[in-house]
């Protein structure tokens, strides 16, 4: 670097000057020792850090909630949510539902990992302590993961495990919730037309005309085959199609009998059903309704048993880990060398900010164009109060000879 | 001007506690420290140099005084040490307390006031004298102890003064105050730089700046000084 009068200074360091690599390693070779020390100090400390810290197990499992979630399989119109995007979206929610508040309040108790009385702010923080202990993420437009931390690993696969089965009872009960008001709905429309559909706790068998119900029966067995070319006799909803399909017929060999027979208010319904050789279009309307009932019917039978849920899968069951996911080695290795890097540069920088420019004796006397003479050597010994001048009494006695 | 007469016999010193300083010029770099600059006084034929710093308390006269007493001890050269700066009363004690020990003992009174010192004994006659410690070093000083005042024209009437005392002497030494100084009860160090035949300019880390060492190198230059060589001193530390 060129300074004014001519000044060559290589080793001071100026603001619009670059550092070259010479300069750089001259440096960290000065300071090696520093830098070492620093870099084992901060990695000791790290790994006695990594003893002491509590460790954190993490159980994962993955599900499979179908997009079948959203349908009937009797009934095409019964959800209005068709884009996949929505679909994923309406699970998101569900699951988000499902992990509420007072899920996670009683999971806290179940899990002893709340201290705090309840209701008060500390509480609070400790339940969201807790909701960030699970986690989960969509991993494919029908698949999720969750995943639960807690310190022990059998604990976290079972705090998991306690998530999946709130979530799928979250599923169930929101779809058996749609079908009811669904249901109850249709009811109220077959109602409205003056007609009652009777049965009205689920699974009981509805009762119509004879027509009304030849027609159900003939629909029923087209299902049925329609079923039975891709399942075999065994499946659910063929086993519960064919039961109805032999209500139905058992209905229609003898059409004055059967359970919930309306009685005089079902005149109306009789008038309506069996009023004129042609069907009215009241009938008609009758009939589609009261065929959904019917399916509806048929679906809250099958999906009674909630162990058996056909839009719900556990892909992977809820792990019990093995190795802690947290302290790792290797983190907190990397944390002590970079912290050993940064407090050993933070030291170097101190120290060369106090060194003053890098002008050696050889430059100083290049610059005067005279050799230089030499370096008056400092004694490392009681000879060196004698180089001190600034303190007059010290060199007094320093020079003062020894009086015998 | 007055010079310091030599040491009344009642004080001779035991010659086993000698002061750092003998010890001190004794040392390996200092010796050669000592040769290189004794090599360039004779081969130029030069017997008076300066000794200058560009800041004060940077070891000119710690660095004339080893040099006179490496002369004197090793050489076996007569020499003479001028002061011409007001120091402290420290420095005047080590200029003092270290020459003053080894002064010749010729004369009783000394020369008088103004007038030139007495010669100096022979070399040898000295050196094989009985007393080890004798050293053919001079002091002058043109202060006193506590003096304030000085003539106006001393340090350039200086030059004049010592030149008739320099065929007395093998090498004269002039210690001077710092380049940057600016009190008036001191000599000029420029003055006499050039009423002297070289000088030498003392650096230290205390004047390890590129500002501080451009002015001396300017001032030296413009007053057309001639320099030697430089002499780092190692031990005096840069100022916090």
């Amino acid at each position: 670097m060129e300074m004014a009068d001519g000044w060559s200074s290589p080793g001071a360091v100026e603001a619009e000057d670059t550092l070259n690599l010479r300069e750089i390693m001259g440096v960290l070779r000065r300071h090696a020792l520093i830098i070492f020390l620093c870099m084992a100090i901060c990695v000791a400390l790290a790994i006695l850090a990594m003893k002491v810290v509590p460790r954190k197990f993490k159980s994962v499992a993955a599900i499979d909630i179908k997009n079948s979630y959203f349908e009937l399989p009797l009934l095409s119109d019964f959800s209005s949510v068709h884009d996949p995007s929505e679909m994923a979206s309406e699970k998101s929610a569900l699951i988000r539902a499902a992990l509420d508040d007072a899920f996670l309040d009683q999971l806290g108790n179940r899990f002893g990992l709340f201290k705090a009385p309840p209701g008060s702010p500390a509480h609070r923080v400790e339940l969201e302590a807790l909701r960030s202990r699970i986690d989960w993420m969509s991993t494919s437009p029908t698949s999720y993961q969750f995943s639960a931390v807690l310190n022990d690993p059998s604990r976290a696969a079972e705090m998991n495990r306690a998530v999946l089965a709130q979530v799928k009872d979250r599923f169930v009960e929101t779809r058996q919730k749609s079908i009811l008001q669904y249901r109850a709905s249709l009811k109220r429309e077959l109602d409205a037309l003056g007609i009652a559909a009777g049965g009205a706790e689920p699974g009981a068998v509805a009762t119509g005309g004879a027509d009304l119900a030849s027609e159900e029966l003939a629909e029923l067995e087209r299902r049925i085959q329609a079923l039975k070319s891709q399942y075999t006799e065994d499946h659910p909803m063929v086993v519960a199609l064919v039961r109805r399909a032999e209500l139905l017929r058992k209905m229609i060999k003898n059409p004055g009998g059967g359970a919930g027979t309306a009685q005089d208010g079902a005149s109306p319904r009789r008038e309506a059903l069996e009023g004129g050789s042609a069907r009215s279009p009241k009938s008609e309307i009758y009939g589609e309704l009261f065929k959904k009932v019917n399916y509806l019917d048929v679906v809250l039978e099958l999906e009674k048993d909630r162990s058996v849920v056909p839009y719900f899968d556990v892909i992977e069951e809820p792990s019990i880990p093995v190795s802690p996911v947290f302290p790792k080695l290797k983190n907190f290795l990397l944390a002590g060398v970079i912290g050993g890097g940064i407090l050993s540069g933070v030291l170097i920088g101190f120290l060369e900010l106090r060194r003053t420019a890098e002008i050696s004796p050889q430059e100083i006397s290049a610059a005067f164009g005279v050799p230089l003479l030499g370096v008056l050597p400092y004694l490392n010994s009681r000879q060196d109060r004698v180089i001190e001048a600034r303190r007059g009494d010290e060199l007094n006695e320093a020079i003062l000879p020894r009086r015998s | 001007m007055r010079t310091k007469q030599a040491a009344p016999e009642a004080e001779r010193i035991d010659p086993e506690a000698r002061s750092p300083l003998f010890e001190y010029v004794r040392y390996t770099e200092f010796k050669r420290i000592l040769g290189q600059i004794a090599l360039s006084l004779d081969k130029e034929g030069y017997n008076s140099i300066t000794v200058l710093s560009e800041l004060p308390e940077e070891g000119k006269t710690f660095f004339a005084s080893a040099i006179a007493l490496g002369y004197s001890l090793l050489l076996e050269r007569r020499v003479l040490v001028v002061n011409t700066a007001s120091h402290a009363q420290y420095r005047s004690l080590l200029h003092q307390r270290v020459f003053q020990n080894g002064t010749w003992s010729g004369g009783t009174a000394g020369p008088a006031r103004g007038g030139p010192p007495s010669p100096p004994p022979d070399a040898a006659a000295g050196a094989a004298g009985s007393d080890p410690l004798r050293l053919g070093i001079d002091l002058i000083s043109p202060f006193d102890d506590g003096a304030s005042d000085l003539p106006v024209s001393s340090d350039f009437q200086l030059g004049k003064y010592i030149e008739s005392l320099k065929n007395n002497y093998d090498l004269v030494i002039f210690d001077t105050c710092a380049l940057s100084a600016n009190n008036k009860n001191n000599m000029d160090p420029v003055v006499i730089a050039r009423q002297s035949d070289t000088a030498i300019l003392l650096t230290s880390w205390r004047s390890m700046d590129p500002g501080i060492l451009s002015r001396a190198r300017e001032r030296l230059k413009h007053w057309n000084i001639r320099l030697m060589g430089t002499i780092f001193n190692s031990g005096v530390k840069a100022e916090k």
